[in-house]
């Protein structure tokens, strides 16, 4: 993986809070040793960067509260210093988790193995509509496709490319059943990176680019209504 | 297609959330969203030179009587609400009330004391002064009409008037009373068992001019009750107080409102409420999908802390209307078949309804006239015209046999929704087996009612083929 700058990262964060596309998304970021990850307020996505400078220490804030040209950490709150002519500080509430108990949490899931893995680039998101609140990807009789079902209108979208190779598959193109998330997370991650292999494994999904690699939960097909967590 | 198959192919559809760790989304926030009024503000008054204490107050322990017509009363045939108590949040807090989300926004958003103000009520005295004024023709022309209409007056459309407070304070008593000596007829939503006690069993049970009781019990299951309404009675204490009512002469009808898919219809919890009910004597029910409001930031966070896809199920059953209301109908289904009586105030299910009125009080009164100036009342009868051409003439016509309109603004409405006028989900183009035939001389629509036709039916299927 590439080495990233801080403002990348904090660019990448950015648009996820800022892009409405993004679902009303907003970022936390959590560093730690030139090592970031990115956390969604959905609770759906995780971002991680690695080899990032300069490395700001070991600081955690909502990228909605980022501001100045310094981070501090004072036990549960940050301060961002901006200086200038006039100095000025913002003091507030630093995110609840911690960084350590996200490695931790993560650790396993970045370890899934995927059962089929494609290059998604974002010029599919021109075929996406982001008013469907849910986006699945399916290969079926070895056709790849991403399918989108419209509940008001029933209408049933499916994008598929008529020359098999155009997404870029990774190993054998094997059946499988449809893998769902959320469309505002798809089109989120094309708002950090224009281009990611996406990992289908059977509760997340793993996105990887040159500069970071993420996981997002897949969305189950059963008959409850609990959250539950991975 | 039965529902429970319609449910599995759904669950295809519309997938639930799975969070990749706990601790990401803070839905620890509360819920009442305060708009900014400060405490003990004061504004330095530039003339006077002082200091002066801007606030605005609400009255503690005393509201101006609610007798109104309702904002609905364009969509529904008993308009005439009552409500006696009132205060920032109903104590029964349940998850999915928005009406407490709404009531908290508009008056810590206007009033400096919206914390302070406790459980107020009306006096009902002054109650029921307004209540024999209009009955001797004085004061609003429409609630006038309404109360010389005899439409049934309905206790706890805003607010529940039945808290265990009531029991000191005899406030709603006093006025059931009243309403029961002079033989008016009363309806009340609730979920308090107080309704099936001693003298609020009598005032109900010796109304001459007949008393009905909803009781809103969305599940008998313990556990799932406990988390949508724990501080309302137990289902079984509902129950039981539906059978003392139901005991003494009194219509009970069940209400499940909101009815969500994946919520509180699983296969065996709905068996389960359906044999309940039977047994505690219930042959009535009204359902009603999640309304469109209940998509209020706070209401979703309720039901994230207690583990539930609020998101799920509100597009599965609010978000869009049609699906919501197809789900509904077939749901409804399976308490038909237990023979209970159903109705729904969705508006594509209407025709389906097992009475005229949508609330499964039909004939639980006497010498009453129900409001028939209204959209729901129009698809009825266009319904009962079988198959004719109907104009906006000949409902007009009806409703002016029928105890006439309530007001002007009343009779535009729905002329509106009849002329499909806006975008309203209460447009009789939502009905299903409604169809437009053409329009009159003066530019009306003309309706007529395939009553095999379903546009929800064909979407679902459509919908679930892909």
């Amino acid at each position: 993986m590439k080495q990233v700058s801080f403002n990348e990262v904090i660019t990448a964060a950015s648009a996820l809070s800022k892009n409405n596309k993004a679902g009303g998304m907003k970022a936390d970021l959590y560093f730690r040793k030139g090592k970031a990850f990115m956390t969604s307020s959905s609770g759906t996505v995780i971002l991680k960067f690695s080899g990032i400078s300069p490395d700001p220490g070991l600081v955690k804030f909502s990228i909605l509260d980022y501001e100045g040209d310094e981070i501090k950490m004072f036990k549960d709150s940050v301060t961002f210093v901006t200086k200038g002519k006039y100095h000025k500080s913002k003091n507030v509430p630093a995110p609840k988790l911690e960084y350590m108990k996200i490695y931790k949490a993560t650790k396993v899931l970045f370890k899934s193995k995927p059962f089929f893995e494609v290059n998604i680039s974002d010029e599919v998101l021109h075929q996406v509509e982001e008013g469907l609140s849910h986006i699945e990807f399916s290969c079926v009789e070895g056709a790849f496709k991403i399918t989108q079902r419209d509940i008001y209108s029933g209408a049933i979208i499916n994008i598929e490319k008529p020359v098999t190779s155009g997404f870029n598959f990774e190993g054998d193109l094997k059946d499988f059943k449809p893998v769902s998330m959320r469309t505002s997370d798809f089109i989120g991650m094309f708002l950090v990176t224009d281009s990611m292999l996406f990992g289908f494994c059977d509760n997340i999904t793993k996105v990887s680019s040159s500069r970071f690699r993420g996981i997002i939960s897949n969305c189950k097909y059963d008959e409850m209504l609990n959250i539950s967590t991975l | 297609m039965n529902y429970w198959e319609m449910r599995t192919a759904l669950s295809k559809v519309i997938p639930r959330k799975q969070l990749l760790m706990d601790g990401l989304t803070d839905i620890s926030k509360g819920w009442i969203k305060e708009k900014g009024r400060k405490k003990n503000y004061s504004e330095f008054d530039l003339m006077s030179g002082e200091w002066e204490k801007s606030e605005r107050l609400l009255s503690k322990d005393r509201i101006e009587s609610f007798v109104e017509i309702s904002c609905h009363a364009s969509e529904c045939p008993m308009p005439l609400n009552l409500d006696v108590w009132d205060g920032l949040v109903c104590p029964y807090n349940c998850i999915y009330c928005f009406a407490n989300q709404f009531r908290s926004s508009l008056y810590t958003s206007f009033f400096d004391n919206a914390r302070e103000i406790g459980l107020r009520y009306s006096e009902p005295k002054e109650i029921w002064k307004r209540i024999k004024g209009y009955l001797d023709g004085k004061g609003e022309a429409d609630l006038v009409k309404a109360f010389q209409n005899r439409i049934p007056v309905r206790f706890g459309i805003r607010f529940e008037d039945f808290l265990p407070i009531e029991r000191k304070k005899g406030i709603s008593l006093t006025l059931l009373k009243r309403l029961r000596d002079i033989e008016y007829p009363v309806m009340i939503n609730t979920k308090s068992t107080i309704v099936a006690e001693g003298d609020y069993l009598e005032a109900l049970a010796g109304n001459k001019a007949g008393a009905a009781v909803h009781i809103t019990l969305l599940t008998t299951d313990d556990k799932l009750s406990k988390a949508l309404d724990q501080h309302s009675p137990s289902p079984s204490a509902r129950l039981k107080a539906a059978k003392v009512l139901s005991d003494a002469g009194v219509r009970v009808v069940l209400r499940i409102e909101p009815f969500g898919v994946f919520l509180n219809d699983e296969k065996g919890l709905t068996e389960d409420y359906i044999g309940k009910a039977v047994d505690a004597g219930c042959a009535h029910m009204t359902f009603d999908t999640y309304s469109y409001p209940a998509k209020w930031p706070g209401v979703r966070r309720g039901f994230e802390r207690e583990g539930i896809d609020f998101h799920r199920m509100f597009l599965a059953t609010s978000d869009c209307q049609w699906l919501g209301s197809y789900m509904l109908n077939k749901f409804m289904g399976e308490f038909r078949k237990a023979e209970i009586s159903c109705s729904t105030f969705d508006f594509g299910s209407i025709p389906d309804n097992d009475d005229d009125i949508c609330c499964c009080v039909d004939d639980a009164f006497k010498d009453v006239n129900f409001s028939m100036g209204n959209i729901l009342s129009a698809a009825r009868f266009i319904q009962s015209r079988r198959g004719c051409d109907v104009t906006w003439g000949q409902f007009d016509l009806y409703v002016e046999a029928n105890g006439g309109w309530l007001s002007i603004p009343i009779k535009n409405k729905v002329h509106g929704y009849w002329n499909l006028d806006n975008n309203s989900p209460y447009n009789l183009s939502w009905v299903r087996g409604l169809k437009e035939c053409g329009t009159d001389r003066d530019g009306n629509l003309i309706w007529t009612f395939d009553k095999k036709s379903d546009f929800r039916e064909s979407l679902f299927n459509h919908l679930i083929g892909g």
